[in-house]
């Protein structure tokens, strides 16, 4: 099975998700030095938002994916619905996951200035919206039977 | 092959495009009101249908023809089409997405606004067809360059389905 976590990049929300998924992410010690850690953190330019990006594989063998879907979150997850069936992949082939709501705050700071080009300080308000992004998307996870290490 | 012609609302410039590939409207002459009027969709979805891809029918060389309203992701939209393909390895060929809003004018965004937005259609629908015609020969245009593409793909299918 594929799964794929949607949020406004694909880089930020749905990867701490994915990471979490993955056991990539334990825990809140050091919370912030293991997200930056994870590969494809905050990597994105902005015009290819929407690209699937591969994260890792599950304990179950599940290929692990995240999806950006910009602010119209969700037309766009219907949107991935729908291409998914078009193509013929049949339900229990995939499975979506759409962590948009647990977008933060800084989160959409960030993504502001990232359009400004000001790197560097979008970066500063992504790694400021950790630790709340952590605590909206666990609950999520747990209303989708997606299993956290 | 699959063809989706997409733009903001799914519900004139893309269901307009796909007609005429479809063979639904005239290309040597303007449509009148009443035939675009008729056409399936054709100012009818509304802010919560955007997302949906509907099919409109089958071309004369078996091609599925779609329509998709996706707001303002036209990139994103592509991006993910075109990556989803990749991920569960359906070959890209397949698929073709066309973009039909470079070819929409303010009278299709005031109308379509108007009628689908603010549901004030008696007066968006008129502003609506005159925005369409203003803009049909480029989208007739756009649709033939869109067949001319995929035409050697149809003439191997077609030669197969013979053989």
């Amino acid at each position: 099975m594929k799964i794929f976590f949607l949020c406004r990049t694909g880089h930020h929300t749905s990867l701490l998700a994915a990471g979490l998924h993955l056991g990539l992410i334990k825990g809140s010690k050091g919370l912030r030095h293991v997200v930056l850690g994870i590969r494809g953190w905050n990597d994105i330019n902005l015009k290819d938002v929407g690209t699937p990006f591969y994260v890792g594989m599950d304990k179950d063998n599940n290929e692990i994916y995240t999806i950006g879907i910009a602010s119209n979150s969700f037309m766009m997850e219907r949107v991935v619905n729908e291409i998914i069936k078009l193509i013929g992949i049949e339900a229990e082939e995939r499975r979506i996951i759409n962590v948009s709501e647990a977008v933060s705050g800084w989160t959409r700071i960030g993504l502001a200035i990232k359009k400004m080009h000001l790197n560097s300080l979008a970066k500063m308000a992504f790694n400021r919206g950790i630790e709340s992004e952590l605590k909206k998307v666990q609950p999520i996870l747990r209303k989708s039977n997606i299993t956290t290490c | 092959m699959n063809i989706i012609y997409h733009c903001y609302g799914g519900a004139h410039s893309s269901v307009t495009a796909a007609s005429l590939h479809l063979g639904w409207l005239p290309t040597d002459r303007l449509p009148t009101d009443q035939e675009l009027k008729a056409l399936p969709y054709f100012d009818r979805p509304i802010g919560k249908d955007h997302g949906n891809i509907r099919f409109m029918g089958k071309d004369e060389f078996n091609n599925e023809i779609y329509v998709l309203g996706r707001r303002n992701e036209s990139k994103v939209f592509e991006n993910m089409a075109t990556g989803l393909l990749e991920v569960f390895g359906v070959s890209s060929n397949d698929y073709q997405f066309i973009n039909v809003m470079p070819y929409v004018n303010w009278k299709m965004v005031v109308g379509g606004f108007s009628s689908r937005k603010l549901l004030i259609t008696p007066i968006g629908r008129p502003i609506i067809l005159a925005g369409v015609k203003y803009a049909y020969w480029q989208i007739v245009s756009l649709v033939q360059s869109v067949k001319i593409c995929i035409a050697s793909n149809n003439s191997i299918r077609a030669t197969t389905v013979e053989e």
